[in-house]
């Protein structure tokens, strides 16, 4: 079976969960041939894989998106463009009934190659110029043309790509993969699956409203538009896999067909933790850490602020930061003056390591994201019977408590977001309570063993791209 | 720094005749006081040269040394004049006043090495002896400079500079040549053609030196304005072809059976040369309308459209302002066009009539009629390119300027071998195709001027290259421009 696996701004550039994810996702189906897309932000990163790429991964497509920027295009060409192409691309303007496989066949029968080419007709200078009159008309004009234009390059450029022939698009966010994903999907008539680790159009919101290269009145328009790439992806897709039920609500949420819907738990191979090195009983130390990546989504701020307050209560506390410094140097600097003003000691950045060497010593585990999906870092640390503290984001809270189905008990404590004294106060629970956090990393362990395996995540996507294929040739 | 639109509009503002009379006169002061200036240089000297009773040939050496020089400085400059003015109002704009003295030096230094070599090379040929070729040989040269000075105070609106330059410059000339004759006792031609270059000398030294102390500054990136001639190429091709179609009609009637060559230097065709000098004395005052009409009722209309569009206003106001622009240049127009036609038809009945009068008969005053027209139509193209460039469609003007200048081309020669009923007949059609087109064009770009507006530009701005960016490059090392 042909897949192609399409990634945005992941694998194989960009440590981190789904890139995890994708690289255990192809090293496990050595039987399948798959075919990488991958979307990144820079060409600078053209070839600069962070991954072992498997054997069977016969292909690499790489496109970037800011490679579109730098085509050249001549104004004053034209198109031939007729009422119907005219109707089905305002239609997508305005984010009305569009009907995503016409859509695409209309863009790539207008036949062009150079997208800053079309944008610069005046067969399309017209079309923006009447959406803007039926439905924007008190905007600034000019405002408008210019967000329209550079919201539109990337998507219009994905739409003139060629696109690789397979048995399954399989695309691991909605947004621009989820484009590709479709189109490959209506080109060949193939069947789309959705796997979403995150909930992309609504961490795409999360960054418009913060970013302050977007005014006030083009918000919407930037959050209208993600919507509108997310509910692409949920109107094509046939399946649409999350990682766990909160996650999948949102998604049924913000429109997508309940009916389509699965959860499919990230794994992890338990017995790779079996043996790792545990604390040296003459340690005096009570080790606290978090398996992460210094940038801001992970808020370290907070975490160095939480310690420093359980630093007051507990003496002997220490903490590891583990895991890459160098993906945002700036905010790791920021960082580390936060420590030096707090004046806290015992706050150790190991930089990148082997996860292996450190997780047996440590003693409770934390987590202070902003937002996550499913972490793989909590599956370690509880295959590691670990305790943890987290933010009460993605599915942190169904890890750590469990849902309905199972009875395991809690394996660590959920706080609220931001909020270092209750993060401070739940490490000082656990450093003072060595039965709490042993009785909590057994129903971990438990959990993880039962529920979040290896083996049942591959064994479910087998299934399901058999499946697939199954019914799709029906 | 008023510009002349501003001082034209506080002119005009004031009601009643006496008034306008009194805006019209100085509107026509500014905007062609060199150009009536020179033509009175020039008549002073054909009738001093009648007076002195100079030989026949010692009249056409001077006419020569004086016409030669005119027509092939304006032919050097043009290939740097658009180009020019563009890139000092650009500084002007950013307020960068420090590199427009050092774009001052540069581009003269440029256009006279061109023009000094090309100059070196058409008299080295010349049997003419030493000291009948060094005084045009430095008149050519100050003109040059001249004429770049003029792009550069008109850039920055200074007009009544210009006008009073040229008025000091011209008495000089008097004075020099009355000195040379009754003092230093040289003969009337050498008298003539010192009078010339001390005079020039004088006004080029008064811009140079206004210029450079206007600005103050110099700074040290003299060629730095060469860059533009990669975005702006079209602009040296427009201002070119124009001038070299203006006088390129005069070339090919130099090498007809019209032509005199005199002392194997210069050749003419004084028939034709004539006619074609009085022809472009008729369409001045429409120059005049042109400039006053353009810098006041329209250039408020277009900077309120564009402002609206810069300022972000919305759709519904665009338009209005659009509409209310396109209205208002096509009034203009067509007042433009009515009153020059108006004037060119009294012109040609009174040429007719005083022509002769002096010394222009029989065939010349049979083209200087066609001719009339022909400059009509090739004013019109003029002005509408310009209003085309106004909304930065060089496309649109280089095109309109290819069909004029091949058109000129081809057609005199046709007329020329049709023979003397049909001279004038080639710049006359060249013309009107010339003035059809731009109208066509302006018509179709401004109904589409909205689309033309926001669509030429890239969908993302990126850095301008080229063979020009990257001479700057290497010579300044300079990595911040634009």
């Amino acid at each position: 079976m042909r897949i192609c696996l399409i990634t945005e701004g992941s694998y194989p550039y960009v440590i981190g969960g789904v890139s995890s994810w994708v690289n255990a996702l192809i090293g496990n189906f050595p039987q399948h041939e798959f075919i990488l897309y991958c979307i990144g932000a820079k060409e600078a990163d053209r070839g600069k894989y962070l991954y072992d790429i498997h054997d069977n991964t016969t292909e690499i497509r790489e496109i970037f998106l800011d490679e579109f920027l730098k085509e050249k295009g001549k104004y004053g060409k034209r198109y031939k463009i007729n009422a119907m192409h005219t109707k089905i691309i305002s239609d997508m303007l305005c984010g009305e009934n569009i009907d995503w496989h016409e859509f695409f066949i209309c863009i790539r029968n207008i036949g062009f190659k150079n997208v800053s080419e079309f944008f610069m007709s005046k067969s399309f200078f017209d079309i923006i110029k009447q959406v803007y009159d039926n439905k924007y008309a008190h905007m600034p004009f000019t405002e408008y043309f210019w967000t329209i234009r550079s919201m539109l390059l990337p998507l219009f450029n994905l739409l003139v790509q060629d696109i690789p022939k397979a048995d399954i698009y399989h695309s691991v966010a909605t947004g621009y993969a989820g484009i590709i994903a479709s189109l490959g999907s209506a080109l060949y008539n193939k069947p789309f699956l959705l796997t979403e680790h995150g909930i992309y159009s609504r961490e795409r919101e999360e960054e418009i409203i913060k970013a302050d290269w977007v005014k006030g009145y083009l918000k919407d328009i930037w959050i209208d538009f993600f919507n509108l790439l997310g509910n692409c992806s949920y109107d094509c897709a046939c399946k649409v896999v999350s990682l766990f039920e909160k996650n999948r609500q949102i998604e049924i949420d913000i429109g997508c067909d309940k009916e389509k819907t699965m959860i499919i738990h990230n794994g992890i191979d338990v017995n790779k933790y079996k043996d790792i090195t545990q604390k040296q009983p003459d340690d005096e130390y009570i080790n606290i850490g978090a398996i992460i990546r210094v940038v801001p989504i992970k808020d370290i701020k907070t975490m160095i602020e939480a310690f420093s307050y359980v630093k007051r209560q507990i003496s002997n506390a220490r903490f590891y930061i583990m895991g890459p410094i160098d993906e945002d140097p700036e905010y790791y600097e920021e960082c580390q003056s936060l420590v030096d003003v707090l004046e806290v000691e015992n706050i150790i950045f190991t930089g990148r390591v082997n996860i292996k060497d450190y997780l047996g010593k440590m003693d409770i585990l934390v987590l202070t994201s902003i937002s996550e999906g499913q972490p793989l870092a909590i599956l370690e640390g509880l295959a590691c019977k670990k305790p943890f503290v987290t933010t009460n984001v993605g599915s942190c809270k169904e890890l750590l408590y469990g849902n309905d189905e199972d009875s395991y008990g809690l394996a660590g404590l959920v706080v609220p977001v931001m909020d270092y004294e209750e993060i401070g106060k739940a490490v000082v629970k656990l450093c003072i309570n060595e039965e709490l956090r042993e009785q909590m990393g057994q129903n971990g362990y438990e959990r993880v063993s039962n529920f979040y395996t290896h083996d049942m995540f591959i064994d479910q996507y087998d299934k399901l791209y058999n499946r697939l294929v199954e019914e799709w040739q029906e | 720094m008023a510009g002349i639109g501003f001082q034209l509009k506080k002119l005009f503002s004031d009601k009643g005749y006496l008034y306008k009379l009194r805006a019209y006169f100085f509107s026509t002061i500014v905007t062609t006081g060199p150009i009536i200036m020179c033509t009175c240089l020039i008549v002073f000297i054909q009738l001093f040269m009648n007076v002195v009773k100079l030989p026949y040939i010692q009249k056409q050496l001077i006419i020569g040394s004086i016409v030669y020089p005119f027509v092939f400085s304006q032919i050097i400059t043009s290939v740097f004049s658009m180009v020019i003015t563009r890139y000092v109002s650009d500084l002007l704009y950013k307020k960068e006043y420090n590199k427009i003295n050092a774009s001052f030096m540069g581009v003269i230094t440029l256009s006279l090495i061109i023009g000094g070599v090309l100059g070196f090379a058409f008299y080295a040929r010349s049997p003419l002896h030493i000291r009948y070729k060094i005084p045009p040989y430095i008149l050519f040269m100050e003109l040059i400079i001249l004429w770049l000075q003029t792009v550069y105070l008109s850039a920055f609106r200074d007009y009544m500079r210009i006008v009073k330059g040229f008025l000091y410059g011209i008495l000089i000339i008097v004075i020099t040549i009355y000195i040379c004759l009754s003092v230093l006792q040289l003969d009337v031609t050498m008298s003539i053609l010192i009078g010339m270059d001390v005079g020039f000398f004088v006004i080029v030294s008064m811009l140079t030196y206004y210029i450079i102390k206007y600005f103050n500054k110099l700074g040290k990136d003299y060629f730095v304005f060469i860059k533009y001639i990669d975005k702006y190429a079209s602009l040296i091709y427009i201002s070119f072809f124009y001038t070299l179609g203006i006088y390129g009609h005069n070339f090919l009637f130099w090498r007809s059976n019209l032509g005199v060559t005199i002392f194997e230097t210069y050749v003419f065709a004084p028939v034709y040369d004539v006619a074609v000098f009085y022809a472009f004395l008729t369409v001045l005052p429409a120059t005049v309308i042109f400039v006053v009409n353009v810098e006041t009722s329209f250039y408020d209309r277009y900077k309120e459209y564009y402002s609206l569009i810069t300022t972000n206003g919305n759709g519904m106001k665009i338009s209005k302002a659009r509409d209310k622009m396109i209205y208002v240049l096509w009034q203009e127009i067509r007042k433009l066009i009515e009153i020059q036609f108006f004037i060119s038809l009294l012109c040609m009945i009174l040429g007719n009539i005083f022509l002769p009068y002096v010394g222009v008969t029989g065939l010349s005053l049979n083209i200087f009629i066609i001719l009339s027209l022909g400059s009509f139509c090739c004013f019109m193209m003029f002005f509408i390119m310009l209003i085309l460039l106004y909304f930065e469609d060089r496309k649109g003007a280089a095109m309109v300027i290819s069909f004029f200048f091949i058109g000129n081309i081809l057609l005199t020669q046709v007329s020329i071998r049709l023979g003397e009923v049909y001279y004038g007949f080639g710049f006359f059609i060249a013309s009107i195709l010339g003035f059809a087109i731009a109208v066509t064009r302006l018509t179709n770009y401004l109904n589409e001027i909205d689309y033309h507006t926001f669509c030429s530009q890239p969908v993302i701005a990126r850095e301008n290259s080229g063979v020009f960016h990257r001479i700057v490059k290497v010579l300044y090392k300079d990595d911040t421009e634009e």
